[in-house]
């Protein structure tokens, strides 16, 4: 597994305990919108690179334990 | 000599204010105004995304103190995030859910609930293009409530991006049961 993809995971964790309530493929499908725009093609296009730093820049902004 | 006394006495007294944070009284003033300006309205958006927007660092251009705290102002409450109440059927649904709420979990929650909203869990949402909200957790929640005449619904505003359209999206309003 790719660096990148062990990161995605863990933000993906991270993201999990913000959202507990998102089922998995829409908490996917919130972060490729927000990355790549809100189109239904956006999370098969949105690179992995592009999505960490989606992800992490979402939680930057969140406040702790928010 | 008493020219020279008042001088230091004055210097020292300034000293003394800028050490004690008295400029935070300037900086609390300097941070909304600075905030506002995330706030970009599309038609300064230019068509890469980027934004001809540049926080004011200096005091001077900054507008003259507010009453109250800019944040609480009425019409700055979109530039906010957080809790807002909105209208359930301006909301544009996601491109995922474009058919609007699923009928079997609609129905559902018209069992349970029926035409309360009373301790609704706030419609979770992103903020882009002309303040325009998409959903990003609530659409069934969403329906239900606009098929209630009048109705607001509570929404937390947990992403803000101004570069994102949702125009092409449907409303809520458009997708609830009984809209051709």
């Amino acid at each position: 597994m790719t660096d990148t993809r062990q990161e995605i995971l863990k933000a993906l964790a991270e993201m999990s305990d913000y959202y507990p309530d998102w089922r998995f493929g829409q908490m996917v499908a919130n972060i490729a919108f927000w990355a790549k725009g809100p189109t239904a093609e956006a999370i098969w296009e949105v690179e992995d690179e592009q999505f960490l730093e989606t992800v992490k820049k979402h939680l930057k902004k969140k406040p702790p334990n928010a | 000599m008493k020219h020279w006394s008042e001088l230091i006495l004055l210097l020292l007294l300034a000293f003394a204010s800028q050490a004690s944070g008295a400029g935070d009284a300037v900086r609390g003033i300097v941070k909304p105004v600075v905030q506002l300006i995330d706030d970009v309205p599309a038609s300064c958006v230019t068509p890469s995304g980027s934004s001809s927007f540049q926080p004011i660092t200096d005091p001077s251009r900054l507008l003259p103190a507010p009453q109250q705290p800019v944040a609480l102002l009425p019409e700055n409450v979109a530039a906010q995030t957080g809790v807002l109440r909105v209208k359930p059927a301006e909301l544009r649904l996601p491109p995922t859910r474009i058919e609007g709420a699923d009928p079997f979990k609609l129905a559902d929650q018209n069992r349970r609930y029926g035409t309360s909203t009373e301790g609704m869990p706030p419609i979770q949402v992103t903020r882009g293009a002309n303040n325009e909200m998409i959903i990003n957790d609530g659409v069934t929640r969403a329906a239900r409530a606009a098929m209630i005449p009048g109705t607001t619904v509570p929404v937390e505003v947990i992403e803000h991006n101004p570069v994102l359209n949702f125009q092409h999206l449907p409303r809520v309003g458009e997708k609830v049961p009984g809209k051709p």
